[in-house]
């Protein structure tokens, strides 16, 4: 396969990633734990793209997954992208800061943005919609929070899977043995 | 030996029952409002469809559900979407086979309502997962904690007199022209597992039974009247009032 087929190869199988889990996240998760939080499925591919790729990809990845995943929520989309923006920048920051290696990192950077994801959509609905949010959900945010790191550590391998099946440069990192 | 395979047979058995009476309770329960919505159908005039509840929205903060019913089934944006105890809320984008609703707890939607008592109107907007505001509702509107809030039929897209939920806090400031009025939705919107959308509401107004039946001070109305002629009938020369 030639190096272009590969790399679109490698945007689809992380898009079909998004599709089938924000698909699980908003059906099935529903109907199997109820009104049970779910983690935000989405996020480990934000996270990743901003760990392990050029700028330039990982926007291309967030504006992708944005589209993709706009569908099944009521959140402007333009909003959504400013907000998967914003996190993407934040992760980025972080990694240039304190940037190591392995999925323990990977888990951590997947903990802060779904962390920083509600305090940001507030932020945005404050400053740009007439109707801003008034009732935070707290509780949710706390869970979240808490289960994404979790869902990190499982998806970190399949990400892992997907760069070395489209022969993508897996991260040279400790996390390689997953791969 | 015996005893022993007895007793866990009997308690892989036990755990088969109870696996099935759950599934009957479950099933049973299903019934039951599977049930209602018939004869909330067959009661009405309006052209339903029934769907199923299959999904809900990613983000929190936004209270959407998705439906198993899409255009292929008639489904159009904007149509009501309700269930038998009150209106759920409105569609929002329909695809093929599913649509997404949104309810009308959420921040984005509008619905048109009165206050049942007085008539007063305004609009309802969602507020958290379980509230609503009644918006521009005039300071000098009557309304009271407990008060039926019901739909006006003036947007459009539900019919008139559908109950959307219940006052539960009324504030006024001290300057404005406007009151804070609170409700609590007629149905639990994150409790949903089968809905109607209202393909046609075919003008159809929902009558309060309050509303059919005369209302208490018109009967005590009356039988003050009919102890006021008695009384002068009984006056001597009085005025015979027929």
């Amino acid at each position: 396969m030639s190096d272009k087929r590969l790399l679109l190869l490698n945007y689809a199988l992380f898009a079909l990633y998004g599709v089938l889990t924000v698909g699980f996240q908003t059906s099935l998760w529903v109907q199997l734990l109820g009104g049970f939080p779910a983690p935000h499925f989405w996020i480990p591919i934000l996270a990743y793209w901003a760990l392990y790729r050029i700028p330039r990809e990982g926007v291309l990845m967030t504006y992708i997954t944005t589209f993709i995943i706009g569908s099944v929520t009521a959140l402007p989309l333009g909003m959504f992208l400013l907000i998967n923006l914003t996190l993407y920048l934040a992760a980025a920051g972080i990694k240039a800061k304190f940037y190591q290696p392995g999925p323990i990192f990977f888990a951590f950077i997947c903990a802060a943005m779904s962390l920083l994801f509600m305090p940001i959509h507030w932020i945005y609905s404050l400053v740009l919609e007439t109707n801003p949010i008034v009732d935070l959900e707290v509780l949710n945010w706390i869970a979240q929070s808490t289960l994404t790191p979790l869902l990190a550590f499982i998806v970190y391998p399949i990400f892992c899977i997907i760069d070395d099946l489209t022969q993508k440069d897996l991260p040279t990192e400790v996390g390689r043995q997953f791969g | 030996m015996d005893i022993k395979q007895n007793n866990r047979m009997l308690e892989r058995e036990n755990a088969e029952l109870r696996a099935q009476l759950g599934t009957m309770t479950e099933l049973k329960l299903e019934n039951e409002r599977l049930n209602q919505l018939i004869d909330f159908k067959s009661r009405t005039k309006m052209q339903l469809l029934a769907s199923r509840v299959v999904g809900q929205d990613l983000v929190p903060e936004h209270s959407t559900i998705t439906i198993n019913r899409g255009t292929y089934h008639g489904v159009e944006q904007g149509m009501a979407v309700l269930t038998v105890g009150g209106a759920v809320g409105y569609i929002l984008q329909a695809e093929l086979l599913s649509s997404q609703v949104i309810l009308i707890t959420d921040r984005f939607s509008a619905v048109d309502a009165l206050v049942q008592r007085t008539r007063a109107r305004g609009i309802v907007v969602g507020m958290s997962r379980e509230l609503c505001n009644l918006n521009y509702l005039k300071r000098g509107d009557d309304v009271k904690k407990g008060d039926m809030i019901v739909t006006s039929g003036l947007d459009n897209i539900f019919p008139k007199g559908f109950p959307v939920g219940e006052v539960t806090e009324v504030k006024q400031s001290e300057y404005g022209v406007t009151q804070y009025v609170e409700l609590k939705p007629a149905v639990n919107p994150n409790n949903l597992e089968e809905v109607f959308v209202v393909l046609n509401a075919a003008e159809e107004e929902f009558v309060p039974k309050s509303e059919e039946a005369p209302p208490e001070d018109s009967k005590s109305d009356d039988l003050a009247i009919k102890k006021e002629k008695s009384a002068l009938s009984q006056i001597p020369g009085g005025i015979g009032v027929e």
